[in-house]
């Protein structure tokens, strides 16, 4: 408990009325009781639908499109190819806050001569109906010649390898020099290698892309969709050629998005087909469509080569990191940094040598998914570690405390956190949960494992990430937010009414929050990057707080006390120091109204600014700040059929300041049940760049049954960036799940299976290898 | 689709069979994923209209299944141990919905070779029962089955229902399989045993392995060794190289031939273990 009272920045021995409480979220009556519309529920008069053809091969070149008889087909309104776009691409970068494009990002919309992937759109069709839709997409002729691609990133960067990206088809690279380690490695005792394979995964919301377009009386190609980004409205003003004031976003509740919602996919195709039948226009995906049209998360191989001094200390870590992006860039070079800053995980190493690389192929494209290549890291560095200490004979939560990051120490990137570093408190609370290994009982053998992490939270400071936020009160003493933050079903809206409540003394049911409309509420950015409650509630904490402060003032001149004086609670006023003068919220309200008093505040909140990390060295800071804690697993291996089953899931994270502690749960457990998943089942298989696990009874989530209860320790350093010095939470709780149960099982079976997923049949296999040595 | 047949009764459906291609559909839970498209094309013939193809009968003979039979029907009718296997393989296809829909008929007509239902019939010697207009025919479920997704249905036949005979009610019986997760998964292997030892020696045994083969298999080789033994005794007679070479599994995304093979031979093993312990009962 040590560290827990070390001097740490933060507001200690706060209380609060609603922070950190598990309140029922104010977007749960409206799901609970099916009243919540979704953006696939609504319709409009006049309505057409919308389906999208694309193409069966991954590597072609298109010879012939012909649509006439798609066009002619009675009930169809349009049909779109190449040669209707009047701008041929889109940008598919971050959406943009510092107002600079990057065009290496761009791709072509629709295919005008070359396929570079399989799925790739070709033309699009708006009809009366989803059937009429459906059989015109059957009458375009398309005619197709394959070309010869490439599947595999070591084949890509072979110098007579096809060309999909560039010259050199490396969409990005990066490279750490920290301290010597060639020095390090002279001086260690014993060297560990070892490399370690992810697979492409994907992302499975339950709520497949959907959006309704409609051009309104201004001339604004307004969409109402689920995303997580309404920026991108810009990027789609820009490919469809009109003004960005001329199309407008709007949100609903989201269904799921883990990443997968920040590109532009139907939002995009909409506005093409709104612009130009004039008419409102829906686009659904089927889960088909799903699986085919949108960006997964990068496979990645990652090598470890790790000196260890006598001790167990680190004495250098060497690092070979390659993912694969696909043929088009999307997210893959941020991706891809923040693997590579991730890359030694959460531990004092001074001898680091990092080299990464991102190689384009003509398998699926991939882009954002929840941890951002931080998790494919962790999955790499943890690994490494239960096989080092394997090799050094030392308990893993021994070797782990003798490397860990503490409070103060500089990262891979020279970087030193200023918040608390709690990593080791979280290991042992999350190991103890696991308690006493069960005896293995004939092919049932039991395994524990840990993993710890580091997961920046916020975009990379040379994003300049800002969000806005607005507070009102109204005459009746309720409040309003306005935030352009999506809202994920992560409970994103419900923390901005929580954070105004504590503010204003109101209870956060009194508080409606108004999101996600590009048009009408204060842009926030992406709910991506675990920046929403850092970003927006800072952005709504400053306008909450502007808003107090004048009412207070108002209040210590009614009372005739100091401003420092006044608090609010429970839709009242009153003298902190005597508590019997006091007046109903309303009453203030009302005072402040007929005076002129502003009762509304715009704020905005910048994250910390600066420049990219120098190119050579990659030392510098990235991320504004980072959240630490550690995941334990235990597991029963059937040793013959190489089953798994997990038995105890525990994640222990330092979350700063919970806001609502039941929110904070609930990504968690999400987070760590997506984990157990990619740890065990799920994989999207390309065969030759072709998905040959299209659907979900190929592509394995858990069910209820493969996941145990979940628990959760929270821990509360109140040091972070966040409000009220909440650290985000969003993806960390996801980062170290799975390589805990990567450790769990290796520990069970004595033997260590290097690629994921671990499916029965590896498992077995590494089993009856053993055997075979032994 | 063009169009919709729903007859209520077998006569009318036969009627409609006869000289018109058409899409037999019952539950629809093999169709519905079989059809990229949002419909079906061509035409369908709804067979779940029809009463008298829906149930199970215990006759003199043995038992009759209905066509239209769903799995949760099955779970929920009182039934011998034998047919233990058959409901434990019930409990395994889909999920809960799907059993609800999902027939009996329509799990062997879709043939496919992890079909969770096959071994089971195959392990109670399970008859197909053939109708068109002009008769009706019987098969065993080993000749129907003819290939991956391949039967010997004949143009205007359908599956009227699958018989059990009286012998085959008697026994243990038990149902593994092996997926990549716990529920809700195809089956990368599957076996189903029923063994008949009345006085502590094995007077009968029948095996049957799933998704192994192009059609799921019975291990005539194996059941006949099994046969004098005492039940503790079963699992050391279930040899790896001999049910591998009974076998000829495939490789593809759920696994391979090799760990298949394996799988199916451990999993017999614990089958037959489980009925020696009593745990089938």
């Amino acid at each position: 408990m040590n560290k827990m009272d070390s001097a740490v920045p933060g507001e200690q021995n706060v209380s609060y009325r609603q922070i950190g409480k598990p309140r029922t979220r104010i977007d749960s009556p409206g799901k609970v009781f099916g009243k919540t519309p979704y953006a696939g529920d609504y319709v409009m008069p006049n309505m057409l639908h919308a389906k999208v053809l694309r193409s069966k091969l991954p590597s072609a070149r298109m010879t012939r499109l012909d649509v006439s008889k798609a066009r002619d087909l009675p009930g169809v309104a349009c049909v779109l190819t190449y040669k209707d776009l009047k701008i041929g691409t889109v940008a598919t970068d971050i959406p943009a806050q510092t107002g600079f494009r990057r065009r290496d990002t761009d791709q072509q919309i629709l295919v005008d001569e070359i396929v570079r992937y399989q799925g790739e759109p070709i033309a699009l069709v708006a009809a009366e109906s989803v059937e009429i839709a459906e059989h015109a997409l059957s009458l375009i002729e398309v005619e197709l010649e394959p070309v010869p691609g490439v599947y595999d990133v070591f084949e890509a960067q072979k110098p007579d390898a096809p060309k999909v990206f560039g010259d050199d088809n490396i969409v990005a690279s990066y490279k750490v020099r920290k301290g010597d380690v060639e020095a390090g490695f002279a001086a260690a005792e014993t060297i560990v290698e070892n490399t370690f394979r992810t697979q492409y995964i994907e992302h499975a919301f339950l709520e497949p892309e959907v959006g309704l377009g409609w051009e309104d009386e201004q001339g604004v190609i307004n969409i109402r969709t689920s995303t997580q980004a309404v920026e991108t409205f810009r990027y789609i003003a820009d490919a469809i050629g009109i003004p960005h004031s001329k199309v407008r976003i709007r949100g609903a509740l989201v269904g799921g998005g883990f990443g997968g919602k920040c590109d532009v996919t139907v939002e995009l195709y909409i506005a093409l087909l709104t612009l130009k039948t004039g008419r409102p226009v829906r686009l659904g995906y089927t889960r088909e469509d799903s699986f085919y049209g949108h960006g997964k998360r990068h496979p990645f191989i990652i090598s470890h080569k790790t000196g260890f001094a006598k001790d167990g200390r680190i004495t250098a870590s060497k690092i070979d990191i390659t993912s694969e992006s696909g043929p088009y860039a999307f997210m893959s070079p941020y991706v891809l940094m923040y693997a590579t800053e991730a890359g030694p995980g959460p531990y004092l190493v001074d001898n680091v040598h990092i080299d990464s690389r991102s190689v384009a192929t003509n398998n699926m494209y991939t882009s954002a998914f929840r941890g951002f290549g931080a998790t494919q890291a962790c999955i790499a560095y943890e690994q490494q570690m239960d096989e080092a200490a394997k090799v050094l004979g030392m308990d893993p939560i021994e070797l782990r405390r003798i490397n860990l990051l503490k409070t103060g120490d500089a990262i891979a990137t020279g970087f030193e956190v200023q918040s608390a570093v709690w990593t080791e408190e979280c290991m042992d609370r999350a190991w103890a949960a696991l308690g006493e290994k069960p005896k293995d009982e004939g092919a049932i053998r039991y395994g524990h494992g840990i993993a710890a992490y580091q997961q920046g939270y916020g975009r990379m400071i040379w994003l300049h990430d800002t969000a806005e936020g607005w507070v009102g009160v109204e005459m009746d003493g309720t409040v309003v937010v306005r935030s352009g933050m999506t809202d994920i079903g992560a409970g994103q809206t419900s923390s901005l009414a929580q954070i105004a409540g504590e503010l204003l003394g109101v209870d956060m049911m009194d508080i409606t929050v108004y999101n996600s409309d590009s048009s009408t509420t204060p842009l926030a950015g992406t709910s991506s990057a675990t920046r929403g409650l850092y970003m927006s509630g800072n952005a709504v904490r400053n306008a909450a707080t502007a808003v107090r402060n004048r009412l207070a003032a108002r209040a210590a001149q009614h009372f005739g006390v100091a401003d420092s004086d006044i608090d609010f609670a429970d839709s009242r006023v009153f003298v902190a120091s005597d508590r019997e003068k006091s007046l109903p919220f309303k009453e203030l309200i009302a005072t402040c109204a007929s005076e002129g008093i502003h009762r509304s505040e715009l704020a905005i909140f910048r994250a910390p600014f600066g420049d990219w990390i120098d190119p050579e060295t990659g030392q510098g800071q990235v991320h504004p700040d980072y959240t630490y804690g550690a995941h334990a697993v235990q597991v029963a291996v059937d040793t013959e059929t190489g089953e798994v089953t997990i038995l105890k899931s525990v994640g222990a994270h330092d979350v700063g300041q919970c806001v609502n502690i039941a929110a904070v749960e609930g990504q968690i457990e999400g987070g760590v049940a997506q984990g157990h998943g990619y740890a065990l089942s799920e994989e999207l298989i390309y065969k030759d760049g072709c998905l040959v696990t299209p659907s979900l009874s190929e592509y394995l989530c858990p069910t209820s049954m493969d996941s145990p209860r979940i628990e959760c320790i929270i821990l509360e350093s109140r040091s972070g960036l966040g409000p009220f010095g909440a650290k985000g939470i969003g993806e960390p709780g996801h980062t170290p799940a799975a390589s805990a149960v990567a450790n769990a099982v290796a520990d069970a079976i004595g033997a260590r299976v290097h690629d994921f997923p671990l499916t029965p049949e590896k498992i077995a296999r590494a089993v009856s290898a053993t055997r075979d040595n032994g | 689709m063009d169009v919709y047949h729903r007859p209520e009764t077998l006569q009318d459906a036969l009627a409609l069979l006869n000289g018109t291609a058409l899409t037999v559909a019952a539950g629809c839970t093999d169709l519905f994923p079989a059809t990229p498209a949002q419909e079906l094309a061509g035409q369908v013939l709804d067979i779940t209209a029809i009463a008298a193809l829906r149930g199970i009968d215990e006759g003199a003979d043995g038992w009759r299944l209905g066509a239209a039979t769903t799995w949760s029907d099955i779970l929920r009718a009182s039934l011998p141990p034998a047919f233990d296997m058959l409901k434990q393989a019930a409990r395994e296809v889909g999920s809960v919905q799907i059993q609800n829909a999902g027939t009996i008929a329509g799990n062997i007509c879709n043939a496919s070779p992890a079909a969770d239902g096959v071994p089971p019939l195959l392990a109670l010697d399970a008859a197909v029962e053939l109708a068109s207009s002009t008769g009706t025919r019987r098969l065993a479920l080993c000749d129907f089955l003819t290939g991956v997704r391949q039967t010997a249905l004949r143009p205007g036949e359908m599956v009227t229902a699958i018989e059990v005979p009286r012998a085959s009610g008697a026994g243990c019986s038990r149902f593994l399989k092996l997926g990549a997760r716990k529920y809700l998964v195809i089956s990368i292997a599957s076996v189903a045993v029923r063994v008949v030892a009345p006085a502590g020696r094995v007077e009968g045994a029948a095996l049957a392995v799933g998704a192994c083969s192009p059609v799921p298999l019975r291990l005539t080789a194996l059941e006949q060794r099994l046969c004098g033994r005492a039940p503790d005794d079963l699992p050391d007679a279930v040899d790896d190289a001999a049910i591998a070479g009974a076998l000829s599994p495939i490789s593809d995304i759920r696994a391979d031939a090799a760990y298949r093979a394996a799988a199916a031979a451990e999993l017999l093993r614990r089958a037959l273990g489980d009925i020696a312990d009593g745990a089938a009962g």
